[in-house]
């Protein structure tokens, strides 16, 4: 093949400006390197763009794409920098790679912490290739446009096309401040595009997980341990092993924390179908040692021991004893939230190929780099011998982050000596989860005559996530009360947020929005319940609580503007129709939170009839600073909506002796389109300059605003999720 | 030897006759195209077309399927210009886009059954379908824009 990448551009971003953070200044010095080498023809290919001499551009998405928008959104930062069309652009799939910076998708981020430094490297190649052309026909840089992958000399109406202008571009120093579009001159950035990868999605063409297939695989199905840390007493494999296409059957060590993965027993086979037919048959008897295995209906009393018994302050302003003094009267309310499961669409699959000194895996991973990290160190060798592609995600929810499903695979490769793909059945994937914390928090609030809070009293007790790092602990990190809690927008005087410590015998992990789902449930319940003591319209309260927009954390790079809370809470008001009046039967909720640096505010209409709950409309605004695909941020809102409302109506694990009791859909249920409402998505563009969250701030308001919504319809005030009338 | 139709294709298949055609096909026949998501029959993602009625392919054994004509998502169209497909692109559907061959599936089922359906046909027979992402305001839309079209 004739060598054809010419341009290898990096970031050719300053190490200044607001979204520049510790990572950041670690791809600096990539780029400095790279740029160094910019005229060494052999160097690796590096960072995000690759201008071909036939005019064919490359664009790398490094962040995942699990119907987030990523693969979409990313290229369009560089696409309207670049100045090209997107006929001229391919998006390709970055491997697993420190030189792109972090590409663990998670926390709403890809765009947030990308959306100056690729428009830069984008911006740096544009003038790279402005100055060439500039060179050639001996005329300023200055004289010189772009459009459409050309660059044009208007004055004599000379253009020359990128691809011709590869050679001497290469040769051209990378600009250190390149100069950026203005808002006003976007072409591309905030208006609404396709996703690049639908053609191949309606086809069935799109490459998952799943769908990865290496000559010579075999399949692997494995029986887990129930309950994290049990180990193998004995194991029965005839049966497996006389199962037709059955290869092997073989044990799988326990890999400790940061790993997470269980002690299992892997059926290896020909094909899928043979490797779950000889696991149903293989039998496995396991010693649970003395480990702690919870029972959900006892757990529910530990949580609340602990609400009672010492806590830590995450936030504490005045002084709650004095202040409860003052007031003319105490109002006090628990909420309590079950465990969740991610269920993406792909249940967890991984491929691996482990070789002498090296190893190759494909597998829809949220945090490509986390894992090879892990993976160098079970095998010993180094992270550059370690190839890592990451298929397309079949859904993530925060569950491909976590390492373990993909450590399997590799040990598993290890062992045999042969490409592996492990295949985790529905029930595998919700019975040995990383789970969204069951939570039980008090809400206490003293109030003077008119129903204003005085004292604002939040404890909340949860597992921390902070277990699958650290064994034995107990106590959730202040960043973990920053979710909800204690950056809670509210004006009162006196303010305490504590936390109490627990244990949980299954995996905490992170899922979609994480502690802002049982935060905000608590937050906003609780103060419909003060505005109904002060008899208030909820949204009115709200905004009285709120009072004139304040900057509450002018020191952080994205801080809490309660102006643009305002805007977005009033936006749906006035789009839902508040003030018109209901028939019996129906009712209104509201709630409106502040995560991943975005506002977003929903309205819920249900009907109650006989006991059933049917959801007729949600109206949902977000300001996310600026919406860079407009329509994906539709998109987005939609999609959690729906995420929030399977929560709130359906969500639930529970647990026996330590054991997941759910297995698949129909006892983990989901919202399914019979039940969908009518959702309509508003956004407000509220900071043209700073992109914040998109993919989790839908969550967090739905169930409280849902449950504030059965309470107007039905006299019932419901404190527990899922919400259940009877 | 045991074979099946195919997208009008007839194709040999070794797999023993309780196997469920869903592996088959990925795994026998290369056609990744239909998805795993349950097993059980609960989420659709693995929604054929049998004799044109939609089909959940995880719990349906091959020897049920002889002498049966089987549509797979890669039977739908080359081009990827079915009605369904275009709708499907025009309105943006997918997110991660996993269930989504499952959902196409289920909906070229539906209007082979009714044609032009109502809002409510589309969501009681779009219910077997899951879809984790939340794509559902958007499926319906297409599926009454692909309706017009055929
Ligand atoms: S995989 Fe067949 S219905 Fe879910
Ligand atoms: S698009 Fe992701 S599950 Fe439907």
């Amino acid at each position: 093949m004739k060598r054809r990448t010419l341009i290898k551009l990096a970031l050719g971003a300053s190490a200044t400006g607001l979204l520049l953070s510790v990572a950041y200044d670690k791809r600096f010095t990539i780029i400095q390197k790279v740029s160094n080498y910019i005229d060494n023809k052999d160097f690796d290919p590096n960072a995000f763009i690759f201008i071909q001499s036939d005019g064919a551009i490359k664009i790398i998405c490094h962040r995942s794409e699990m119907g987030q928008g990523a693969r979409t959104a990313i290229p369009m930062l560089m696409v309207e920098e670049l100045d090209v069309t997107w006929e001229q652009v391919q998006v390709v799939q970055g491997l697993g790679d420190a030189k792109y910076g972090s590409q663990n998708t998670d926390g709403s981020k890809s765009i947030r912490d990308f959306y100056l430094p690729l428009r830069k490297a984008a911006a740096s190649a544009r003038e790279m290739l402005v100055s060439a052309a500039a060179l050639i026909w001996d005329v300023p840089d200055k004289e010189c446009d772009t459009l459409d992958g050309f660059v044009l000399h208007k004055k004599t109406n000379r253009q020359l096309a990128y691809g011709d202008l590869v050679s001497k571009a290469r040769q051209i120093p990378v600009p250190k401040f390149p100069t950026l579009k203005t808002p006003s001159e976007f072409k591309v950035i905030g208006k609404p595009k396709a996703g690049v990868d639908i053609a191949a999605i309606v086809k069935g063409e799109a490459q998952f997980g799943i769908d990865v297939t290496i000559p010579q695989m075999l399949i692997a199905s494995l029986l887990r341990a129930p309950v994290p840390g049990a180990k193998i007493k004995s194991i029965f494999k005839e049966d497996a092993l006389s199962t037709p296409g059955v290869v092997q059957v073989i044990e799988l060590e326990e890999q400790g924390r940061s790993v997470n993965a269980s002690a299992s027993v892997a059926v290896v086979a020909t094909n899928t179908w043979a490797a779950f037919s000889g696991r149903a048959k293989l039998k496995v008897e396991w010693d649970f040692l003395d480990l702690k295995r919870d029972h959900s209906s006892k757990y529910r009393n530990k949580l609340e021991q602990e609400l009672n018994g010492s806590q830590k302050a995450h936030r504490s302003e005045g002084n709650i004893n004095r202040g409860k003094k003052k007031s003319s009267k105490v109002i006090e309310a628990s909420y309590h939230t079950p465990y969740l499961v991610h269920a993406p669409m792909e249940p967890l699959v991984s491929t691996a190929y482990v070789k002498e000194g090296s190893c190759e895996v494909w597998a829809p991973c949220q945090d490509p780099q986390r894992a090879m990290k892990l993976i160098a160190k079970l095998l010993d060798i180094k992270i550059k011998d370690i190839k890592f592609n990451v298929t397309f995600l079949g859904g993530g929810f925060g569950r491909k982050s976590q390492p373990d499903f993909v450590l399997e695979s590799v040990l598993l490769s290890k062992k045999l000596k042969k490409p592996i793909k492990i295949q985790w059945s529905r029930e595998d994937e919700i019975k040995h989860g990383f789970y969204h914390s069951e939570s039980l928090q008090k809400l206490q609030a003293g109030v003077d005559e008119t129903g204003y809070p005085i004292t604002w009293h939040h404890k909340a007790v949860f597992p921390t996530i902070l277990s699958v790092f650290m064994s034995g602990a107990t106590t959730p990190a202040d960043w973990e009360s920053g979710m909800g809690a204690t950056n809670m927008p509210y004006r009162i005087e006196n303010i305490l947020c504590e936390v109490g410590s627990i244990s949980s015998s299954v995996r905490i992990g992170w899922m979609r929005s994480v502690c802002n789902v049982w935060h905000a449930f608590a937050v906003n319940s609780f103060v419909d319940e003060l505005a109904l003591n002060a008899t208030t319209d909820p949204i009115a309260f709200r905004l009285r609580l709120l009072g004139s927009a304040k900057v509450l954390d002018p020191n952080d790079n994205f801080p809490q503007d309660t102006g643009r809370l305002i805007k977005v809470i009033e936006r749906t008001r006035d789009e839902f129709g508040w003030e018109n009046a209901l028939a019996i039967g129906y009712g209104k909720g509201f709630a409106s939170h502040y995560s991943f640096k975005s506002y977003v505010a929903i309205a819920i209409e249900v009907n109650v009839a006989e006991g059933e709950i049917s959801i007729k409309k949600v109206v949902c605004t977000i300001d996310c600073g600026i919406a860079v695909n407009p329509d994906s941020v539709r998109a987005q809102m939609e999609g959690a909506i729906v995420f929030g409302l399977s929560a709130a109506l359906y969500g639930k694990i529970t647990l026996r002796k330590g054991i997941v009791k759910q297995g698949n859909f129909d006892n983990y249920p989901v919202l399914r389109m019979d039940e969908m409402p009518k959702v309509q998505v508003h956004i407000i563009n509220g900071n043209i300059n700073v992109p914040t969250g998109v993919g989790e701030p839908g969550v967090p308001p739905v169930a409280p605003a849902l449950a504030s919504a059965i309470y107007f319809a039905t006299g019932k005030r419901l404190r527990d999720l899922p919400l259940r009338l009877s | 030897m045991k074979k099946l139709n195919i997208n009008d294709e007839i194709m040999p298949v070794q797999a023993d006759n309780g196997t469920p055609l869903l592996w088959v096909l990925r795994d026998e026949l290369n056609k990744k195209g239909t998805k795993f998501g349950c097993g059980k029959g609960l989420c659709g993602s693995c929604t054929v077309l049998v004799d044109g009625v939609a089909t959940r392919s995880c719990v349906t054994p091959i020897e049920t399927l002889i002498d049966k004509k089987i549509t797979t998502i890669e039977g739908l169209s080359v081009n990827g210009d079915h009605p369904l497909q275009k709708a499907w692109k025009d309105e943006n559907v997918p997110q991660c886009g996993y269930c989504q061959p499952g959902q196409i599936m289920n909906a070229l089922g539906l209007l082979k059954l009714i044609p032009k359906p109502s809002k409510e046909d589309i969501r009681n027979h779009m219910a077997g379908n899951i879809c984790r992402c939340g794509t559902y305001q958007r499926i319906e839309k297409a599926i009454l824009i692909a309706s017009k079209y055929l």
